[in-house]
């Protein structure tokens, strides 16, 4: 998979523009998901995707082609959904993120599970971006904890403390 | 409940919660395909209708001071063949069609005129020839990719395919083919190819970046020569090397 990937990024930089519209096919679901999941407005996902993937485009050449691309991609995207918040200036935090977290934690024992993923759903929407973004990137786009450490520059440790994890209580 | 349902209820919980619209997909890549491919070309157009302008302006100066003299009613003739600005050209590549939106270029010195793929490539003017390269630079793990078009005075066309027999060889390259062609010129066509090589998992053999050197060299013609070098590697065969001979199939010698 990672060899079709990187031929198809060879074309890119060959001035191919259907291999450019494959990757973006490749990309698209999940990258406007994981944007909208970070913003929740789809006006600003699409805006966020559309600069990560003109971005992309015009720094392929920087790209280090001995590297897996999709971590490459999401930092991209997850530093063009903090410039697009930042300058939205969005800040709409009504709970402590710790409290969050014993939340979700005290919930994992929940049998009834469709009450406990709408709970989780609106709770979701009242984490910080930062403790957001870390559940979508591991529960939506499958990263390692490592991975999600290097895609948003943060400590591993500061991964693993964002993340639910079954037998903390 | 365990470790893997409390994932799964996650997961399911996540995707919920970032659920967009179907269509959102297809306008975004709108917005994204304006910006990189649409826009530019709009861009482009006007400048041209602005460069169109003033060429035209300089025509009729020219008509009026050429009518005078024998070099005036010259510069007529081949300003005619210069003011053909732009033009598009259906080509074909890995099986997929599309329009080639090309650009007028000329060498007054060199007498010729060559139509430029101007989304993706520049011509640099040197001091022995001109280089068509692509306008993105592909980055420094990659071979050259260009394409140069030189004159040779005074030489015959045997003479010059020595020579580059020779340039193949100290490059480092095998020919691989040499035969006389019609298309994209009538010429005597060269290929060398780099020699094989292990790549970073140890299989020998031609790489994808195993660079190739293709050589077009004219017959003679009033004592003049013209040879055209193109320089790319194996895996952009398909792309820049058959991008380079539709655009070496516009190349003509202005008399």
């Amino acid at each position: 998979m990672f060899d079709r990937e990187k031929k198809l990024i060879r074309k890119i930089k060959n001035g191919d523009q259907e291999a450019f519209e494959k990757l973006y096919n490749t990309y698209a679901d999940y990258s406007l998901r994981t944007a909208y999941g970070i913003t929740k407005n789809q006006s600003d996902a699409s805006d966020i995707v559309q600069e990560t993937f003109i971005k992309v485009y015009r720094n392929l050449d920087k790209y280090d082609m001995k590297k897996p691309f999709k971590p490459w991609f999401y930092q991209i995207l997850i530093n063009e959904a903090k410039r697009y918040i930042a300058k939205k200036s969005k800040q709409a935090i009504s709970m402590e993120t710790e409290q969050l977290l014993d939340y979700f934690n005290s919930k994992k024992t929940d049998s009834d599970s469709e009450v406990w993923i709408e709970d989780l759903e609106v709770a979701m929407e009242e984490l910080d971006d930062n403790h957001r973004t870390v559940l979508i990137l591991k529960y939506l786009n499958e990263f390692k904890e490592k991975e999600i450490a290097e895609i948003l520059e943060l400590n591993v440790n500061t991964v693993k403390s964002s993340c639910i994890k079954p037998g903390n209580d | 409940m365990n470790s893997n349902q409390f994932d799964e209820q996650l997961k399911k919980s996540v995707n919920r919660y970032t659920n967009v619209n179907s269509e959102l997909k297809r306008k975004t890549w709108e917005g994204i395909s304006e910006e990189l491919f649409i826009a530019p070309r709009r861009r482009k157009k006007r400048k041209r209708i602005l460069v169109g302008s003033i060429a035209s302006v300089a025509t009729i100066a020219l008509l009026i001071f050429g009518f005078m003299t024998e070099t005036g009613q010259a510069m007529i003739q081949d300003i005619k063949e210069l003011f053909v600005e732009e033009k598009n050209q259906e080509i074909e590549l890995e099986g997929h069609k599309e329009e080639m939106k090309t650009q007028l270029e000329t060498n007054e010195e060199l007498r010729y005129i060559i139509y430029i793929d101007e989304d993706r490539y520049k011509l640099i003017e040197g001091q022995d020839g001109d280089r068509v390269e692509p306008k993105e630079p592909l980055g420094e793990n990659y071979p050259e990719v260009y394409m140069e078009i030189s004159k040779e005075s005074g030489v015959p066309s045997g003479e010059i395919v020595k020579q580059i027999k020779t340039e193949i060889d100290k490059e480092g390259l095998e020919i691989v083919e040499e035969e006389t062609v019609n298309n994209p010129i009538s010429s005597t066509m060269l290929r060398g190819i780099g020699r094989e090589s292990a790549n970073e998992l140890g299989k020998v053999g031609n790489q994808w970046d195993t660079p190739v050197h293709r050589y077009y060299v004219t017959e003679q013609e009033n004592g003049q020569v013209f040879v055209i070098k193109q320089a790319y590697f194996l895996e952009a065969a398909e792309g820049h090397g058959a991008r380079f001979n539709y655009m070496l199939e516009s190349f003509k010698v202005v008399k």
